[in-house]
């Protein structure tokens, strides 16, 4: 079997060029290192995704954060084949989602794979229960048996007493509710999220994001989550992608990519996060002995998290890894060259 | 000396030389008799009609069909004692709880009855529902496949636009070649007639389902066709009753005009109020035929539920109770021989509307009589003669193709030209004259009329939520009706025509106007109050030109509504298109119907594509 096992989805070289006509010059073109804009000049074709490879393992929670015209609308529709690929794989379990037919496309999202949309998707002629059941019922799932389902991811979602609504008799938050139990209900491996949240305003925004991250605490599903929030991105992901121009600028877990931002790109966004809630203890440790009595603190915890101990102990905290072992010191002087840093 | 000026002298050097070495009127021998090969197809299909195979296998199966639905819904409703409709019709509405509604619609029913023309409105109502229920059958599958296929859409819509603008008389002439004289090439030519909005509308609905819902359904694993008929249809519900809706209003409108071929009913009645010159009648029958879309009209709205409305149902048992006792009330009141409507008030209703219009005209004849003159004999007359005489015809051909250039630029140019130089290959240029300067007059006038009224209700919303009503009913007469009262008042001649087509075409004007200036963006008007501006400034400054392209749009809208007047303007005396188009219907030379259908489509093809290009033109740029 290709592919890593214990990836649940593979991605490898996928592009995408919207246009009349044969796409490869424009493909030539990117290859050779021309921009977006070139090429829409030269050939009057856009290259919306440009050579994108990268791997989800199982229960992961991967995040693509790009702008709008980044392409990453375009590359999620690329994964479910809701807009066919110019070329590239997509292994899914080993097997490439791009050379199935219609209906072995059609088996794999019955059942394995599940979208929500950034403005819902919902159908506004059914009830929010029938709206859930939709995934089973075209399944073909006897009527009692997928309405039990239903019902049952109705109170996962928080929406008891809301089975008989229509979607447009609730609010924002709500709606994306019953968007994200009409995913689950089909029980799938895989969940793709476009945008989910960006349509809510910023506290129920939060309150979903909450919500999502209880979900997946017990869910251990695989999760690509699109955005164009580095905020939610950095809450959400295992690893982020930072998408730029139909390309990844950088992969990396939201640690990574904070402490060490690959492109000036990347730094636009990390220069507004506040780094001691992203950043952990180990990244600012340093080699050395702490003297005897020293307080001793994980590598894994957020910097955030020591600042009152630094405030009252003058000198050096023992950091120490998961099992207890110390590998190291961190200082005052440590932590405030580090949030030095985020003022330039 | 700049550019400009170099461009505008040239223009003027061109146009001058044209004028002198050119030669006024269009150059009859030119006539490329498109009328042949229609009279040569009459003579042909006079001595096939029995026994070729597109008679016995295709057409007269068709006839035999729809004449089987529309004796069996006469005779249907005829057999139904006469309070049984009304009550069926308040049940409907009703049962939605609303009851004022319901009321009116039940003395809707009764209307007809009331003024003395129930069978007429019987077999108005046969014709209408069998043609509507036709479109529907054609309409929504032809809609959908439209909808899904890009390449069948490409060819329909030129298909559609055609059917709208050719004139009802002219395509009426194949209809009658192939069908004859009586009810059923009246209900097929209704069928053509009001089919393009079910069509669009179905489609319209269909494509206007949000991406995201279909989306939805895809990533469900939903089959193409689990997706039509569980997402895309059920959303376009409520376009599709929309589609119903105009459908039966575009069959009303032609009632009239469908008389011409035997049609019956209400139409003939008022065709014969037009002939007796009684407007009284006239208004009093034709409100029967607004009745009478205004029942169609709502029962078919309450018929379909919108997505996502809540109402109670009622309860089975009431339901079963109700319809076994209006069957037991209709079986009895059939055997009690209570079919006939039991009173008429007659014409009661019709002699004061005659009496006030004649004293209208007798009392202000100090001024319509000068209107009259000078619309004649200063206006159309001299514009006539400008047009077709004084003028080289090969200078109007360059004038309309520089103005179009101007506007649209050169594919519209050659556009005009050609189209301009096809009018007259089809032998009908001076009657094109007369109805483009009958057009053009009407046209300014109801600029004139619809922009300062329209304008003025944009910032007024109560108000024109009061004409509202007004509005809707003169768009549901029937456009002859309109013609009748300033028939009276102007005399024969190309006047009451013009009138007419002004007060037609006022209220979508007025309507598109308003619209315009009610929904320029907020923030642009706030913006220029807090700027210090008054009302005046904030209006010719801010709402005027931001709703200009509304505004334009609302000059086409009444252009194309004048020139589907040409043919009533015929009827009374305005001559031109119009009048040779009744002729070829009623005539022997129905050849002539399609010199003239030619010019006429040609002719509203021009003006459309100009003035949507000036709307295109003046909208400002799109947002990115």
């Amino acid at each position: 079997m290709p592919g890593d096992a214990l990836n649940a989805i593979e991605v490898r070289n996928v592009w995408k060029v919207f246009g009349q006509g044969s796409p490869d010059e424009a493909v030539a073109l990117a290859k050779a290192g021309s921009t977006r804009q070139d090429i829409i000049t030269s050939t009057d074709q856009t290259v919306a995704v440009r050579d994108v490879s990268f791997s989800v393992a199982r229960g992961e929670t991967f995040v693509v954060m790009g702008l709008s015209g980044s392409g990453k609308s375009t590359l999620i529709r690329c994964l479910s084949r809701l807009i066919e690929p110019t070329s590239g794989e997509v292994l899914l379990n080993g097997e490439n989602l791009l050379a199935m037919s219609d209906d072995e496309l059609r088996e794999i999202r019955r059942g394995k794979i599940s979208m929500v949309f950034q403005h819902f998707g919902l159908f506004p002629h059914r009830k929010v229960i029938d709206n859930i059941a939709y995934g089973l019922e075209v399944q073909r799932v006897d009527k009692a048996t997928r309405l039990a389902r239903a019902t049952e991811v109705l109170n996962i979602v928080g929406l008891n007493g809301w089975a008989d609504r229509y979607p447009q008799q609730l609010s924002g938050g709500m709606q994306q509710r019953v968007g994200l139990a009409r995913a689950l209900a089909v029980d799938p491996e895989i969940l793709l999220f476009d945008e989910p949240f960006s349509a809510l305003d910023p506290l129920i925004r939060k309150e979903m994001q909450d919500e999502l991250i209880r979900l997946q605490k017990t869910m251990q599903r695989t999760i690509i989550f699109i955005t164009h929030d580095f905020a939610e991105a950095l809450r959400l992901g295992d690893r982020i992608a930072i998408m730029k121009d139909g390309s990844f600028d950088q992969v990396g877990t939201p640690e990574e990519i904070v402490s060490n931002p690959a492109t000036p790109y990347v730094r636009e966004f990390v220069n507004d996060v506040p780094r001691a809630k992203v950043l952990s203890v180990g990244s600012v440790t340093v080699s050395g002995t702490a003297p005897e009595g020293a307080r001793s603190v994980s590598a894994s915890s957020r910097i955030e998290t020591i600042i009152p101990l630094l405030l009252d102990n003058d000198g050096v905290l023992r950091v120490v890894d998961d099992n207890g072992v110390a590998i190291g010191v961190v200082n005052r002087h440590n932590v405030a060259s580090m949030l030095q840093a985020e003022q330039q | 000396m700049s550019k400009r000026i170099r461009t505008a002298v040239a223009g003027v050097v061109v146009l001058l030389t044209l004028q002198i070495y050119g030669s006024g009127g269009f150059p009859s021998s030119w006539n490329i008799g498109l009328s042949e090969p229609i009279n040569s197809w009459q003579s042909w299909i006079r001595t096939n009609r029995d026994n070729h195979w597109l008679f016995t296998f295709i057409l007269n199966p068709i006839t035999w069909i729809v004449d089987l639905g529309l004796e069996f819904t006469e005779s249907f409703i005829g057999w139904l004692p006469w309070f049984i409709p009304p009550i069926v019709v308040f049940a409907i509405i009703a049962r939605r709880g609303k009851f004022v509604m319901a009321g009116f619609a039940a003395f809707a029913v009764i209307y007809p009855g009331l003024v003395g023309v129930w069978q007429e409105s019987i077999e108005t109502i046969s014709l209408m529902a069998v043609s509507v229920g036709i479109c529907i059958l054609l309409g929504v599958p032809i809609g959908v496949w439209t909808a899904l296929n890009k390449r069948a859409e490409s060819i329909l819509r030129p298909i559609l636009d055609a059917m709208q603008t050719v004139p009802a008389t002219v395509y009426l002439i194949p209809i009658v070649l192939l069908f004859g004289i009586g009810k059923v090439p009246a209900a097929i030519a209704t069928v053509i007639y009001a089919l393009p909005p079910m069509i669009r509308l179905t489609s319209l609905g269909v494509q206007q389902v949000p991406r995201s819902a279909i989306e939805a359904g895809q990533m469900f694993g939903a089959t193409k066709r689990q997706i039509l008929s569980r997402i895309q249809l059920p959303l376009a519900v409520p376009s599709i009753v929309a589609g119903i809706n105009q459908t039966v209003m575009m069959a009303l409108g032609i009632v009239v005009i469908a008389t011409l071929v035997g049609a019956g009913g209400l139409g003939q009645e008022i065709n014969q109020t037009v002939r007796q010159l009684s407007p009284g009648r006239g208004l009093v029958v034709s409100l029967a035929v607004v009745a009478v879309a205004f029942v169609l009209d709502r029962v078919s709205m309450s018929l379909v539920s919108e997505p996502g409305s809540t109402y109670k149902r009622l309860p089975r048992n009431v339901i079963i109770v109700a319809i076994v006792t209006l069957v037991v009330a209709t079986v009895i009141g059939h055997i009690a021989g209570w079919n006939e409507f039991p009173i008429s008030y007659g014409t009661s209703f019709a002699d004061p509307i005659d009496t006030a219009v004649n004293w209208f005209r007798d009392t202000f004849s100090f001024i319509t009589r000068p209107f009259n003159d000078f619309i004649v004999r200063d206006v159309l007359i001299r514009a006539q003669n400008l047009l077709n005489n004084s003028l080289s015809w090969q200078l109007i051909v360059a004038a309309a193709m520089m103005l179009s250039f101007f506007v649209a630029g050169w594919k519209m140019a050659v556009t005009t030209a050609l189209g301009i130089m096809a009018i007259g290959l089809t032998g009908r240029w001076t009657d094109s004259v007369d109805t483009l300067t009958q057009t053009i007059v009407a046209v300014a006038l109801s600029i004139a009329i619809a922009l300062p009224i329209g304008v003025w209700l944009g910032r007024r919303p109560r108000a024109e939520a009061a004409l509202s009503p007004i509005l809707d009913s003169l768009q549901t007469i029937p456009p002859l009706i309109y013609a009748i009262p300033f028939v009276m008042i102007f005399t024969v001649g190309p006047v009451p025509g013009v009138v007419a087509a002004v007060v037609y075409a006022i209220p979508p004007g007025i309507r598109l106007t308003s619209l315009g200036i009610r929904q320029v963006n907020k923030e642009s008007i706030e913006a220029a109050t807090t700027f210090g501006a008054t009302d005046r400034q904030v209006l010719w400054g801010v709402r005027i030109p931001l709703a200009m392209p509304s505004i334009i749009l609302a000059i086409n809208q009444m252009v194309m509504m004048v020139l589907a007047m040409a043919i009533i303007a015929g009827m009374v005396g305005g001559g031109g298109l119009g009048y040779r188009s009744i002729e070829a219907l009623t005539g022997a030379n129905k050849g002539l119907g399609a010199e003239v259908g030619v010019a006429i489509v040609i002719m509203a093809t021009i003006l459309d594509r100009l003035t949507q290009a000036t709307a295109k033109r003046l909208q400002a740029p799109a947002a990115i």
